[in-house]
């Protein structure tokens, strides 16, 4: 822990180094936030709901997705960059060291950025469980599982460069779907996306379950949020090191501050 | 220098640019699945929306798709304008281009135009196919066709105009990738990407995008 500490640490103090662009990254992402909410607003004023979701599910949907981006974001920034740096031979500096090689990798970048998505993420939260009257806690657990899902989903995607190289465009892009398909109400998947939502691209663990139980309370589901959570990073886990035995290093002499 | 010439140096540009983007088909593949989920979730969602009309606010389902397969194909046909720019002139690269015998911004609009001349029509070919297996092809007449590419065209170049400006903002400040997420929510809010500005409520919005 004292170690995951001090990599944060180095990551808040290199971002630190360019305050200004800091800020305004913060400031803008969550300007960039707001501006998403005005999408809903537009399609609630032409019906009262869709499929049974009115604007506080709305609100409670963006906070889990970015709230647990941001999770994922700020403390594990390389979560989207790992098929990059597999593909490039650059892990040879983790695979050196006596630490855990993917949570070091994950931990070693930090997205300051999504700072403003986590202050988005919180409030959007707040608004949503005042409306409904539901648990602030329950909210942000669900917000913890969102964002270890995210993870867990973009290691799955992200090592499939250990088998085919270079495949950043379809990791990115499968990561995205997801990230996506959990910024929709769940009740526009039907049939097979329903499937697709849950099974392939897992966004309805992320926030579709996680808004209908801060609505209706069923303790089942949080078991089965939990389950998915542990599947997938049991999926994760082995498909990153059954790839890191094919790794190839890069050979490259590289410096890290 | 004359006319012609000048022409010629510039069309090369657009098409080594667009050869260039061809060459990246893994990049190109995984936008089209992108496009492809986006059609999906929102053909979903007009379905949920439908009213007993069958419209949404005197739009079809149909219409609605096809109206976002023509704008996402435009806004995802991204070119590398603004990477390009910023990094040049981040990394002071733009000093030695500006010695060259050609216009910088012209160099960038011609380069420009070959990028989004392949992306685009790559794009509609893939969203279109999608679109027409969720709900069918639209009725088109030959005028259509012609109005849609002509505004597709000058689309595309106030489009290039506002991330050449954007880009630029790089003299200035140290990122100008936060004005982009603005411009981007700018387009998705009031450039009507998703649905027709039509749908925007009367009384104050409509006046402020200008319809």
């Amino acid at each position: 822990m004292r170690w995951l500490l001090a990599q944060w640490s180095i990551n808040l103090a290199s971002a630190m180094a360019y305050r200004i662009s800091f800020l305004t990254q913060v400031v803008f992402m969550l300007l960039n936030d707001i501006f998403l909410l005005f999408f809903w607003w537009i399609i609630l004023q032409l019906v009262p709901d869709i499929g049974g979701w009115g604007m506080a599910d709305i609100w409670l949907m963006y906070g889990l997705a970015a709230g647990g981006f941001s999770l994922v974001a700020i403390f594990a920034g390389n979560f989207n960059r790992l098929s990059t740096l597999i593909a490039e031979g650059q892990l040879d500096y983790y695979l050196a060291l006596p630490k855990n090689v993917l949570l070091h990798v994950l931990v070693s970048n930090t997205s300051f950025s999504a700072v403003g998505d986590l202050i988005f993420g919180l409030v959007m939260g707040a608004m949503g469980c005042r409306a409904h009257g539901a648990s602030y806690l329950l909210f942000l657990f669900f917000m913890l599982t969102a964002g270890s899902l995210l993870c867990a989903f973009s290691v799955i995607t992200n090592s499939l460069a250990f088998f085919i190289g270079r495949s950043e465009a379809i990791s990115q892009q499968l990561t995205q779907a997801m990230t996506s398909f959990s910024m929709y109400p769940g009740t526009i998947f039907q049939g097979a996306a329903r499937f697709i939502v849950l099974f392939l691209l897992p966004a309805g663990f992320m926030t579709h379950i996680p808004v209908e139980t801060l609505r209706h309370f069923d303790r089942a589901n949080i078991w089965i949020v939990l389950a998915a959570n542990l599947v997938l990073w049991l999926l994760a886990i082995l498909l990153f090191y059954a790839g890191l035995r094919r790794y190839e290093s890069g050979n490259q002499v590289t410096l890290r501050g | 220098m004359n006319w012609h010439k000048k022409w010629r140096k510039y069309s090369a540009v657009t098409l080594t640019a667009a050869q260039s983007r061809l060459a990246y088909w893994q990049e190109m593949g995984a936008r089209t699945f992108f496009f492809a989920t986006i059609l999906f979730t929102f053909s979903g969602l007009w379905g949920r929306m439908i009213g007993a009309d069958s419209t949404v606010a005197g739009y079809s389902q149909q219409q609605l798709v096809w109206y976002l397969t023509l704008t996402e194909a435009i806004t995802l046909s991204a070119t590398s304008l603004l990477q390009e720019v910023e990094q040049d002139v981040k990394t002071g690269q733009i000093g030695y281009l500006l010695a060259k015998p050609l216009n910088y911004l012209l160099y960038q609009a011609a380069y420009y135009t070959g990028e989004m001349a392949v992306a685009f029509s790559l794009n509609l070919l893939a969203g279109g196919l999608v679109a027409w297996a969720l709900v069918g092809l639209p009725p088109i007449t030959p005028s259509s066709l012609v109005q849609t590419l002509v505004l597709v065209a000058l689309g595309a170049a106030v489009r290039f105009c506002l991330l050449a400006a954007i880009a630029l903002l790089s003299f200035f400040v140290e990122e100008c990738r936060p004005f982009y997420w603005i411009y981007s929510k700018l387009i998705f809010t009031m450039g009507g990407l998703f649905i027709p500005i039509d749908l925007y409520p009367q009384r104050w919005l409509k006046p402020c995008v200008g319809c």
